[in-house]
């Protein structure tokens, strides 16, 4: 046997290998951790058994440390064989060297592999062992502690025990900030994110999320890909599909290279969500597939069954878009997942099981069969997720259909949108206020096209009317709150703007732009993030009445449109009488709008060649015609010549209206909802004027001259002054405010909507938080009234920014201009203002001279 | 593509040297990315009695109030010019085209790899296809229809 230099050596040499394996596996490099520990390992087992305390003690915690790196990349079972072998150990030491630490500490990874693989029952019961044990000297043994605190309190958030979840996070926290346990903090306070994911409060587990990133990416950048994960889990719940699956894409391959496998499969099953969501089922059956052969690798058989429904899932979304009859095997296949998953004690997932096959119960006719199912479905609980709360709306609702009661029916849809409102009320961002409408659009849709279907003259279509107002563009609803400002949302604003204004240099150069590009992406993607978080977005207004509607229309008259299955048609509220009115067929409108929309876009160029001028602009007349029979000509005996309030619908809001025929120079608001337009439509005070001017576009020095002598009083803010923070600053508190600049609508993110400045970009995001935000605003500029239309009719882009955060009337661009063209447009506006003139009639008199190459609208309450 | 191939019976030093200028070119004056499969792309046409339409490379930006591009491209061969606006839908284009002189013309749009879609221009030349994947593309215009002797294409472009 060797000796005890010998034994030195070797204690130091596997010592420092294990201090290098937990460095790896800390940071999830668990392949690394393997090969190091089993080096260190064979180095001491070189070395012989040893009753030598120190060997007995290494020995034990490098077999501690290869069993949660085995368990994670490999097998559970090698990895709680490890455990088995360092079980033997501690009795090998004297009671000097405290066996029962180490034996605490052997039990405590028995439960963290445990609860990896889901077998929660088992792991509670070792850490109610092991905790009562390290409490008793708690500031002694700190790490130890508040580790297991956090593991059990993981423990107790999947087995539903929100409180005691809670509990042991506080004292985990409070224990890692007083010992400088950084990274501790930085997990407990993810999971804490995970807690309040768990019982629905998305901008709370948002915040939380970000402070772990803040701590992971200074101290362990390696648990970033896991909180993506997360933070695409809560995107998801909030609605935000697009952005889910962004985050998701980014933290996959990290998760991949680490073959953090549990990680892979949750986020591939939280990715298949977000590829139903896009309607791309195909996808998101494979990636459950794949997801499921990862758990069942893992004998990880609760996540195996949750990835198996997300396939389900997926086959049975694709069958309900479906016209056809679906299958009656697949509403069978889903009943007896919905036994295996309650079985499990997965009672959420079971639900969501049992909806989905009483849905398609439903589309076969089987009514007797769905109702038995639906009576065992429980009700929902505190933590149950909102979309399944409408799920069961719409199940609900679908069966009082098939029974023949349209008012049972209404009631249900009713009773969800009052539980989705109180939802939506708590969110912070208009991002988040604007995706949580996307679990109640099945249900929107249901009802409107109950009511449309019944629709009887006056009262028909008064309740028509009342349930376009109660299911679409709930964001123009809320009265905002002042913002509680981030610093580091400010900084990175800020560099967007840098970034931006530099590429924008290098394009004009002819330079290549392609890191700055990517670069920009990554800090819009970090920027929207925080976004999300911030403090609650507004104080929620009510819905409008049809009657209050009514009463402030005046002389004006309100078209309100809806599409429904492939029908547009149209309430029309006037002299408090209310009126449906079918339009032309909704494909066809559509396309057709498509095709105005590239005209005009294409026409804009004041440098256009003459031979291409006159080919767009016959095919646009053409196509304003063909649009004007589809949707002016059904309206024109209920609308008359009244002034006009419109209520568009998804792909209309992109529609220059005043280029249709029959209502060139007819004055024109386009509002989101009627409740939006009855909000914006107060006596709007037009001063103090401000004249912004930006850089680069040839006609602003004198579009902007022209200005001055109309409002010989106004702010003058251009040339060099024009920077953001000037603009910002000077648009606070203004009752007219008119911007010439570059501008640009961002489709994939609308808050990040921008108009160009001297130094980069404003941005949609920034207007919106203005204090007093402009009471009028015309933006001399591209596409600035376009819109991204989210599920729910949420339409938002720079003009609906300005509007949701209290302007009353914005007057842009639906398509992009040329500059000599707006800049006479906004001369024969102005002239007209300034005298008084209300904006919807100004900007139809001045866009009647040339309606094609004027795509200007008005906004809001003209 | 720039290898050089070492003559018959030459120094072994000679290959060696070669074989280091190949190195070398390649380094200094590689072959653009893509242009082989441009050219095999583009010789795959059936008819080469063509007309082949110059693009137009006009600044974007200019006399417009916007600081992005829009995807707007035209070409222009004799008395014939086609312009089109790409919008991006989920992975693929939809290419709304105008074609002047005005006429019922054929269109067909060809990605390497994704074969073609076709369709006919409306009496003032506007066309529309959707769904169109992305990639090396190129248009083939039949001018006054697919009986026509007259056969217009445009460059091979990567959009």
């Amino acid at each position: 046997m060797a000796g005890p230099r010998e034994l030195k050596r070797v204690l130091a040499r596997s010592g420092q290998l294990h201090a290098k394996a937990a460095d790896a596996s800390g940071n999830l490099h668990n392949v690394d951790a393997v090969r190091l520990l089993n080096r260190a390992l064979k180095l001491l087992d070189s070395f012989g058994p040893c009753g030598e305390p120190d060997w007995v003690q290494l020995r034990a915690r490098v077999l501690i440390s290869l069993a949660i790196a085995e368990a994670e990349v490999g097998s559970t079972a090698t990895g709680l064989a490890r455990l088995d072998d360092a079980a033997t150990l501690p009795r090998l030491l004297p009671e000097s060297s405290a066996p029962h630490l180490l034996s605490a500490v052997i039990d405590a990874q028995r439960a963290l592999v445990l609860c990896r693989v889901g077998r929660f029952t088992e792991a509670l019961d070792l850490f109610d062992a092991i905790i009562p044990v390290l409490g008793r000297d708690a500031e002694d043994n700190a790490l130890p502690l508040s580790r297991n605190l956090m593991n059990r309190a993981l423990v107790h958030m999947s087995l539903n025990k929100p409180d005691a979840a809670l509990s042991d996070l506080r004292r985990c926290i409070d224990l890692a900030e007083r010992h400088g346990l950084v990274r501790i903090e930085g997990k407990a306070r993810h999971n804490f994110g995970d807690q309040s994911q768990l019982v629905g409060d998305i901008p709370e587990a948002l915040r939380y999320y970000e402070q772990a990133a803040r701590i992971y990416e200074a101290e362990i950048p390696g648990w970033l890909p896991r909180l993506r994960l997360d933070q695409g889990r809560a995107l998801l719940t909030a609605g935000l599909g697009e952005e889910a699956a962004r985050h998701l894409d980014e933290a996959l391959p990290e998760l991949r290279r680490n073959r953090a496998i549990q990680d892979v499969a949750e986020a591939e099953v939280a990715r298949a969500a977000a590829a139903i969501l896009d309607g791309d089922f195909a996808l998101a059956r494979r990636l459950a597939a794949d997801a499921r052969r990862r758990f069942l690798r893992r004998g990880n058989e609760r996540w195996a069954e949750v990835a198996a429904l997300a396939r389900l899932r997926a086959n049975a979304n694709e069958a309900l878009e479906n016209e056809r009859r679906p299958p009656v095997r697949l509403s069978a296949e889903l009943a007896e997942h919905a036994t295996r998953l309650a079985e499990l004690g997965l009672r959420d997932e079971a639900a969501v099981a049992r909806l989905l096959a009483v849905r398609l119960h439903l589309r076969r006719g089987a009514v007797d069969a769905a109702e038995e199912l639906l009576a065992q479905i429980p009700k929902p609980r505190q933590t149950t997720p909102v979309d399944h709360v409408m799920l069961l709306r719409l199940c609900r609702a679908e069966l009082a259909v098939a029974r023949g009661s349209s008012r049972a029916a209404l009631a249900q849809a009713r009773a969800g949108f009052v539980e989705l409102s109180r939802v939506r009320d708590r969110m912070g961002g208009l991002d988040l206020v604007c995706g949580t409408a996307v679990h109640g659009q099945a249900l929107g849709r249901l009802a409107v096209g109950l009511v449309l279907g019944r629709a009887r003259g006056n009262a028909g279509a008064r309740r028509v009317f009342a349930w376009q107002e109660r299911t679409r563009a709930q964001v123009y609803r809320y009265e905002p709150l002042p913002e509680i400002a981030d610093p580091v949302l400010a900084r990175l604003i800020t560099q967007m703007r840098h970034v931006q204004r530099i590429a924008q240099q290098n394009r004009l150069d002819g330079k290549p732009v392609g890191g700055l590009e990517q670069r920009y992406v990554r800090l819009q993607r970090e920027a929207s993030r925080l976004g999300w978080y911030t403090s609650q977005w507004g104080k929620p207004r009510p819905v409008c009445t049809p009657e209050q509607v009514a009463a402030d229309l005046g002389e004006r008259a309100l078209v309100s449109i809806t599409g429904h299955g492939d029908r547009l048609s149209a309430v029309v509220v006037r002299d408090g009488r209310f009126r449906l009115v079918g339009l032309g067929a909704l494909a066809e409108t559509v396309e057709i709008t498509k095709q105005l929309h590239a005209d005009l876009n294409v026409l804009a160029p004041d440098h256009l060649p003459a031979p291409l001028v006159e080919a767009v602009t016959h095919s646009a007349q053409k196509r304003a015609r063909l649009l004007d029979r589809l949707l002016a000509e059904p309206l024109a005996d209920a609308i008359g010549d009244r002034e006009l309030v419109i209520v568009p619908f998804g792909p209309l809001y992109a529609l220059p209206w005043a280029a249709l025929p029959s209502l060139r120079g007819r004055p024109l608001s386009i509002a989101p909802s009627a409740t939006a337009w009855r909000t914006a439509a107060v006596h709007a005070e037009p001063e103090p004027v401000v004249l912004v001017g930006g850089p680069g576009v040839p006609g602003a020095i004198g579009e902007v001259r022209e200005l001055r002598s109309v409002y010989p009083g106004a702010t003058l803010v251009d040339g060099p002054n024009a920077t953001s923070q000037a603009v910002l600053a000077a648009l606070d508190g203004s009752g007219l405010a008119h911007l010439v600049a570059h501008g640009a609508h961002e489709p994939a993110n609308a808050l990040f909507s921008r108009l160009d400045l001297v130094d980069g970009p404003l941005f949609a995001h920034e207007t919106a938080r203005l204090r007093h935000p402009p009471e009028r605003v015309v933006l001399a500029a591209c596409e600035l009234a376009m819109s991204h239309i989210r599920p729910g009719e949420e339409a938002l882009g720079f003009a609906g920014a300005l509007l949701a955060g209290g302007s009353r009337t914005v007057v842009g661009a639906v398509a992009r201009v040329g500059d000599t063209a707006a800049a006479e447009a906004m001369t024969d506006l102005h002239r007209l203002l300034a005298k008084g003139t209300s904006p919807a009639l100004a900007l139809a008199e001045a866009t009647a001279a040339d309606p094609l190459r004027r795509p200007f609208l008005c906004l809001g309450a003209g | 593509m720039n290898e050089i191939q070492a003559p018959e019976g030459a120094h072994p030093g000679d290959e060696a040297l070669l074989a280091d200028l190949d190195r070398l070119l390649a380094v200094c004056d590689p072959p653009p990315a893509g242009l082989v499969e441009r050219v095999q792309f583009a010789l795959e046409l059936e008819d080469l009695d063509v007309e082949v339409a110059r693009w137009e490379r006009a600044d974007q930006l200019a006399g417009v109030r916007s600081s992005v591009d829009q995807g707007t491209i035209t070409f222009t061969v004799s008395d014939l010019t086609v312009m089109i606006n790409l919008t991006k839908v989920g992975r693929c284009h939809r290419i709304d085209g105008w074609l002047v002189p005005a006429g019922e013309h054929g269109v067909e749009v060809r990605v390497a790899g994704h074969g073609s879609s076709a369709t006919v221009s409306d009496e003032g030349g506007r066309f529309v296809l959707d769904s169109v994947p992305r990639g090396t593309t190129q248009i083939v215009i039949s001018v006054g229809g697919a009986a026509s002797r007259r056969t217009v294409v445009t460059p091979a472009v990567v959009l």
